[in-house]
């Protein structure tokens, strides 16, 4: 039997009601902030890019989300969503954005025309880095305890190792064992 | 002695598992949800841009997340969003008390290649969430 915690929004039955009335299910993966933080980056002189970088060093590519606020001085200085450039209509003067890699967070400032607007000032960075991977993940390998992993590595050691039952087992009995005892 | 709730993906541990093999944890933040809701945008005929505000009256600037109509299709993409077919841009801008989302056509009512479509009403449509946690310092 599945077991985990749930909790329905108001006047949901939280034993009836869709996946969509739910606000807690733990059966389903969340998006779990890891880092939230910011980032001031002091616009050059000369460089009509800069950037400035958040190292997570996950070794995998994240979920992000970063919000950015130009400063005093801009066309436009209200808090928005990366990546989007300042604008006056339809013609762009500077753009933020933010990507990622395996290990970092990168947060950039491009400049269109001319480097030396709002050169010396600050553009605001608050980033969102989520656990949750962008990229597909291998299977489980190794943990040192439990009792489905007992279980499995016991099975591939000729069953030496049977410290703990499996419980409930009704996956790993079906899945693992026959593995090893089926044949 | 901290305590925590942790429960983890089909098949992981929960005591030694990665945070991104984790179904749920108390021990990072999760985004919280203050308000969510479907936006309808209209831009009159002969304008090309149009605003829908919506209030949080948190006191301060939000997380927000945003999926709007991208095109005359109905297809949606999380804002912002631009050069797409029939619409110039589609983003939001967050103030402590309101967001406010706005919409601009690709074409401005001077180009004569779009008047046609300039001349009539345009409609988009969107959902936002808006969150409890904070982006303002």
């Amino acid at each position: 039997m599945a077991q985990g915690i749930k909790i329905s929004k108001p006047d949901k039955n939280v034993r009836t009601c869709n996946d969509k009335d739910l606000i807690i299910d733990s059966t389903k993966e969340c998006l779990k902030i890891k880092y939230m933080g910011e980032l001031n980056l002091t616009l050059s002189n000369s460089n009509a890019l800069d950037t400035i970088t958040f190292n997570h060093n996950f070794g995998y590519f994240p979920i992000f989300y970063v919000f950015f606020k130009l400063p005093p001085g801009a066309m436009i200085t209200t808090r928005r969503i990366c990546n989007e450039d300042e604008r006056s209509t339809y013609e762009a003067t500077t753009e933020c954005g933010a990507y990622v890699t395996n290990t970092k967070l990168v947060c950039w400032v491009y400049r269109f025309d001319d480097p030396s607007y709002l050169a010396g000032k600050v553009v605001n960075f608050k980033y969102y880095i989520f656990a949750n991977p962008i990229e597909p993940q291998p299977l489980p390998r190794i943990s040192s305890e439990g009792p489905w992993l007992d279980l499995t590595y016991a099975d591939m050691t000729l069953g030496t190792n049977f410290s703990q039952l499996p419980s409930p087992g009704i996956i790993i009995d079906s899945n693992y064992g026959d593995l090893s005892f089926g044949g | 002695m901290d305590y925590n709730i942790k429960i983890a993906k089909e098949l992981y541990d929960a005591k030694y598992c990665d945070d991104k093999d984790l179904c749920l944890t108390g021990g990072t933040n999760l985004f919280k949800i203050k308000m969510e809701g479907n936006y309808s945008i209209t831009i009159p005929g002969g304008e090309f841009t149009a605003s829908k505000t919506i209030y949080h009256n948190l006191g301060y600037e939000p997380a927000v997340l945003v999926f709007g109509q991208i095109d005359e299709f109905g297809s949606r993409q999380r804002l912002p969003s631009s050069l797409r077919l029939g619409l110039g841009r589609h983003y939001c801008d967050i103030y402590s008390d309101r967001i406010v989302i706005t919409v601009i056509d690709s074409c401005s009512p001077t180009d004569t290649e779009c008047l046609n479509r300039i001349q009539n009403t345009r409609t988009f449509t969107g959902y936002y969430y808006i969150f409890f946690d904070q982006v303002s310092s």
